[in-house]
């Protein structure tokens, strides 16, 4: 087994709609610091073609070029560090991007360069396409353009000639060369021009996407993910220091241990390295996995708030249903990003409440993509026929559990080790054993059993010692926890458990009615 | 004399529609749907043996209907109690109930404790005998949560519901 078979592509970049435009490399947010440095990471780190590293050729050829050939310098273009990651997202962020360098850069031939920007700001942050964006940014050069020819006609009189005058005076200061005043006039609007036929390139060169394979090619997979796992810690740290928080960089390292801690099961000695150039020393120096795992964990354990999970479309719904919202209003809810974090800091400030569940669970929310990739025995696939029974019962139980309408799914890390849990809006949680595929069964084992209680009974245990907990369990004689056996029927566990998941219980009216069938009808007979 | 197992059948059939709506109240409570007549054939389809048991016991059941029916034609007078699991509730209460009147009718009032709770809470320092009745699965591990040393173990044939 290796990483690649493991960690896919498509679980490192991630899900593009989620928090659309904004990441591409799964939890790494491209902020500036971060691109730098994953940037060197990467070109110290590549495969060498010819003599030449295979990155630097892949960043040529797909940002450094196109990115030249729009600021008319192949140089100018290299000064910039590649944002390359972010290229996977929207169509045009990239182009977007490429806008504000080309904006800053030319800013000072435009009289309203301030109002431009300002009016590109205004509708970046609403919302606005490329195509939009891009318009705003011709008519500013539309409206510069006539002012120059405005005064290149009619001289003094026109109503912007100091302004302009000023900004020619400004650029004499900066330019080793003098030329006229018209010269210059004439100039800027050759430029201008120019400017607005390379506008073109950007839809052209910035709305394809990146080729992964491409980019990945230039590495070993297991150094690649590792220099991604380096800039992800990275990032967490910067926002550790700067926020007190580790940000949303820590769920790529998260699912990145994952797999290594399967790759580790089977080969101990499992440990990629990377290259890093340390700045304090002036020269490049080898840092391991080894290293990182252990400053990840240190930095886990600094934040006890910090849980895991992933979240998408149906988990964003089934969160409302448990709110209340009724089918139709959820269809109606469109979730665009504001709304996502919204309902995403809901649910984190909810779940960190229950602080003591994270210490010992990972929360994985419903609506996941691991299922038959996460390497846990639990989520392979039931195509397998087991030859034993008691393994049937287990995979009809699973599959159950797994269509069930749950909200999140909780991993049992440390004492509770191989327990998944199933909790449910009615506050109830389902548990079951992982499946074990490689077990043997003993005919006159006990057979499996799941237990369902509520949340608040699940906490109390958390805190308890195993031992605690066996002794609670046995002293309790089952109370608050209802335990329900997997037998030849499969149909009794699943009304047993639908019944627990649903709260349908027999309350004092139904008693109440029962009792008044019984002794009506028992009177009605003795009245006979 | 009738036997009591025949007097229950009869009045099953002459109260057939509360039953049915004892059924169906079981039914929507324990996500199951168990018919009128599947009701009659599910009792009636007992062969297990009948164990000797002579002094008073609590009963465990799984709570499935022909459990408390095997129980009551066979050992009604030495059930002390019997946990039904919080199951099929309507219509065991409605068993208990008419076998009840079967001894009342001969001049015999049984002291029979149906035990709604799903758990075993009352039973922690309760010496007497623990009979547990159902199907393979329950009555093993829940020999396994009562951990008491005077056990008996009946395992009843053919699918539970519930």
């Amino acid at each position: 087994m290796e990483l690649k078979d493991l960690l896919k592509p498509n679980e490192i970049f991630g899900d593009e709609n989620l928090y659309a435009g904004e990441w591409v490399i799964n939890g790494i947010y491209p902020i500036d610091s971060d691109s730098e440095k994953i940037y060197d990471y990467l070109s110290l780190n590549s495969k060498m073609v010819k003599g030449k590293s295979a990155y630097k050729n892949f960043v040529f050829q797909n940002y450094q070029k196109p990115l030249g050939e729009i600021l008319k310098s192949i140089e100018l273009a290299s000064t910039y560090i590649p944002r390359i990651i972010m290229k996977n997202t929207e169509k045009g962020k990239q182009a977007r991007f490429c806008l504000s360098i080309l904006l800053y850069q030319q800013s000072f031939l435009f009289p309203d360069w301030a109002k431009i920007h300002d009016s590109i700001s205004e509708l970046e942050y609403n919302g606005a396409s490329d195509a939009e964006l891009i318009e705003v940014f011709k008519k500013g050069m539309r409206a510069s353009k006539n002012v120059y020819i405005d005064i290149l006609k009619n001289g003094k009189e026109s109503e912007l000639f100091e302004k302009i005058y000023k900004i020619y005076e400004e650029y004499l200061k900066t330019s080793d060369k003098t030329i006229p005043f018209f010269v210059f006039l004439k100039a800027q609007i050759s430029s201008m021009t120019s400017l607005s036929f390379s506008l073109k390139y950007y839809e052209k060169l910035f709305s394809k996407n990146l080729n992964i394979d491409e980019l990945i090619s230039c590495f070993d997979y297991d150094v690649f993910c590792l220099i991604l796992a380096r800039s992800a810690l990275d990032a967490c740290l910067i926002s550790e220091e700067q926020t007190g928080l580790i940000g949303g960089c820590c769920s790529f390292l998260y699912n990145y241990f994952q797999k290594v801690e399967e790759l580790l099961k089977e080969d101990k000695s499992y440990n990629p390295i990377m290259t890093v150039f340390d700045e304090k020393a002036k020269k490049k120096k080898v840092i391991s996995l080894n290293k990182i795992k252990r400053e990840y964990e240190d930095m886990i354990k600094r934040h006890l708030e910090v849980f895991f999970y992933e979240m998408d479309g149906s988990f964003f719904k089934s969160l409302l249903k448990a709110k209340g919202y009724d089918d139709k209003r959820i269809e109606d809810f469109n979730i665009g990003r504001k709304e996502d974090r919204d309902i995403a800091v809901e649910i984190v400030e909810m779940l960190k409440k229950d602080r003591e569940l994270t210490l010992e669970w990972d929360i994985i929310p419903k609506g996941t993509k691991r299922d038959f990739n996460q390497n846990d025995d639990h989520h392979k696939a039931s195509n397998i026929i087991p030859a034993d029974e008691k393994m049937r019962r287990r995979i009809i139980s699973y599959e159950y559990l797994e269509n069930s309408d749950y909200l999140y799914k909780i991993y049992g890390t440390n004492k509770f080790d191989g327990f998944v849990g199933y909790v449910y809006k009615t506050g109830k949680v389902v548990f079951e054993t992982k499946i074990d595929y490689s077990a043997k069964f003993n005919k006159n084992e006990l057979t499996s059993a799941t237990y369902v209680m509520q949340l608040d009974k699940l906490l109390f245990l958390t805190r308890l010692t195993k031992s605690e907990i066996i002794d609670i369990i046995q002293q309790d004689q089952n109370a608050g926890v209802k335990r329900f056996y997997h037998s030849a029927n499969m149909d009794r566990w699943m009304s047993n458990v639908e019944r627990l998941i649903s709260g349908s219980d027999y309350t004092p009216q139904i008693m109440q009615y029962i009792d008044n069938l019984i002794t009506n009808d028992k009177l009605k007979n003795k009245e006979k | 004399m009738i036997k009591i197992k025949n007097y229950i059948l009869n009045l099953i059939i002459e109260e057939r529609e509360i039953i049915e709506e004892l059924l169906n109240i079981d039914n929507r409570i324990c996500k199951t749907n168990l018919t009128y007549s599947e009701f009659i054939k599910k009792i009636q389809k007992q062969n297990i043996r009948i164990e000797n048991i002579n002094t008073p016991c609590n009963f465990f059941t799984d709570g499935e209907p022909d459990t408390t029916f095997y129980i009551l034609v066979n050992y009604a007078l030495y059930v002390k109690s019997l946990n039904i699991n919080r199951t099929f509730v309507g219509i065991n209460k409605w068993l208990v109930e008419r076998a009840k009147d079967w001894f009342f009718e001969r001049g015999l009032e049984i002291d029979l404790n149906l035990d709604l709770d799903d758990n075993y809470l009352n039973y922690i320092n309760d010496d007497t005998k623990a009979v547990i009745c159902g199907f393979k699965e329950f009555t093993q591990g829940t020999e396994k949560l009562l951990n008491k040393k005077d056990i008996l173990l009946i395992e009843m044939e053919g699918d539970a519901l519930c």
